[in-house]
């Protein structure tokens, strides 16, 4: 509830989807073998897991080998795909352990949680208030980290 | 297009124009729209158009093409720089959707290509500078207006209308957002007083807008069009989550923020500042919306999964500016 979606899983899944249809049929036939690889691995999980699910090398033969002989109208989509084996990469990397802890800070309610700060219960001012920008904080830092760690590196 | 759809539309062009030899020499999607469908047609006699229809799934939010129609009309006739509209068709059964026709303008609108360039529009302050008199033009279209009667009655005060709008949008969502309601809590309480609604276009961004060497070729996508203030505009353009990473060019990474004012004429640089916090919620919302339509199954899209993995930084963005705002 606290990550964005859509998770690892899905985002694996339809960027496979692109890749073989819509990328591979405009590679050159002898690099359409690769393509297949790369697509395959996306979604064999690792005998030891996920977490250990190798989504690197499909990223990079994708960026590295397939893109430069993609026509100019697949970049953007290959660019798509590349981004969301990226975002997936990042989650399966992430220490699940910070969503109890801004659940336990939320006491446990996001949505009485958000009704709260609408309410004004957070407001500047109030007691809640440091402690609210804190947990809000933190709770977006590590969204970032998955969905856009630019993002934290600018502000 | 297939050949009976094509026939159709041949059938109906002809009726519309009056033109009993009417042939439709090419038709080409163009890309752009993650809503609507756009059509190149080229028309017999050297006619350039360019054909508007509605995606399967659309968003409920947006106008229909008959309203971007009237609104287009409406833009033309104060003098906004836009296509000209030239025919509705309100009958599905033609293309199975209601669509309308309006000339075909060149130009570019892509927003890396745009922001990039230091002389697209004429180069950057002057482009900034056209923005603003552009925009100008369309504010000065003031309720009542009988053609734009569906967009319903005008709000006495625009700034409480939005966050009245932003709190229904997240109480329609899946899950609950505290960071947008934290950065609508603080909209809240520094709302700026009433002022007249006019008509906004709503999505006056890098993006939408089409330019040349010379200048403004065409405002684009009217379809999310309202009353409202007229600083909504101005910030929804000015709001850095438009810069297109270029973000020292604070008119939407094209030009001087100063220059967009000029040309614009009399501007509250503190609403403008207010509706840009309010942009990047109302952006994070729509971004919500359309990655639930991928997860919902409604239309699966790696693009629209990932544009669910933009409100993250958006959040980032809105807590920082909370964060300056407040300690100002």
């Amino acid at each position: 509830m606290l990550r964005e979606e859509p998770g690892a899983e899905d985002l694996l899944a339809t960027a496979r989807d692109v890749l073989l249809n819509e990328l591979l049929p405009a590679l050159p036939a002898e690099l359409r073998h690769v393509a297949q690889m790369a697509a395959t691995a996306l979604i064999i999980a690792a005998p030891d897991g996920a977490q250990n699910r190798d989504m690197r090398t499909p990223r990079e033969t994708l960026l590295n080998d397939l893109l430069p002989q993609l026509p100019p109208s697949k970049v953007f989509a290959a660019r798509m795909v590349a981004n969301a084996i990226a975002i997936a990469e990042r989650e399966a990397a992430q220490s699940p352990a910070w969503q109890s802890a801004v659940l336990a800070g939320m006491g446990g309610d996001p949505r009485a949680y958000a009704a709260t700060i609408r309410a004004g219960g957070f407001d500047r001012g109030t007691p809640g208030h440091a402690h609210a920008a804190a947990l809000l904080d933190a709770l977006t830092r590590a969204r970032c980290a998955v969905s856009a760690p630019r993002a934290l590196a600018k502000g | 297009m297939d050949e009976a759809r094509r026939a159709r539309l041949t059938a109906w062009l002809r009726g519309a124009t009056g033109d009993a030899s009417l042939v439709i020499e090419s038709a080409a999607l163009l890309s752009g729209g993650a809503i609507q469908q756009n059509w190149a047609l080229d028309i017999s006699g050297g006619r350039a158009w360019v054909l508007r229809t509605d995606n399967a799934a659309t968003l409920a939010v947006s106008h229909g093409r008959a309203e971007e129609y009237a609104l287009l009309h409406a833009a033309f006739s104060a003098g906004v720089t836009v296509p000209q509209p030239l025919f509705l068709c309100e009958d599905a059964r033609v293309l199975g959707a209601p669509f309308f026709v309006m000339k075909r303008v060149a130009g570019t609108a892509a927003g890396h290509r745009v922001v990039r360039s230091e002389t697209l529009g004429g180069g950057r302050a002057a482009c900034a500078r056209a923005l603003g008199r552009e925009m100008a033009r369309i504010h000065s279209i003031t309720p009542p207006r009988a053609d734009l009667a569906f967009l319903g009655t005008p709000p006495d005060d625009p700034c409480r209308a939005f966050i009245i709008d932003q709190h229904a949008a997240l109480d329609r969502q899946r899950t609950p957002r505290p960071v947008l309601e934290w950065g609508l809590r603080h909209l809240e309480r520094t709302a700026p007083p009433p002022m007249p609604a006019v008509l906004v276009h709503n999505d006056f961004r890098t993006g939408n807008i089409m330019l040349d060497e010379h200048g403004v070729t065409a405002v684009l996508d009217w379809e999310f069009s309202l009353w409202s203030d007229p600083h909504a505009d101005l910030g929804w353009l000015c709001a850095k989550c438009w810069r297109f990473g270029n973000d020292a060019q604070e008119a939407g990474g094209i030009g001087p923020r100063a220059a967009l004012y000029e040309g614009y004429g009399a501007v509250d640089d503190s609403r403008v500042r207010w509706w840009e916090v309010a942009a990047h919620i109302r952006w994070a919302s729509i971004a919500v919306d359309q990655a639930e339509r991928h997860i919902s199954g409604v239309e699966r899209s790696l693009e629209l999964a990932l544009t669910g993995h933009m409100v993250p930084a958006l959040e980032w963005e809105i807590l920082r500016m909370v964060e300056t705002r407040d300690a100002a």
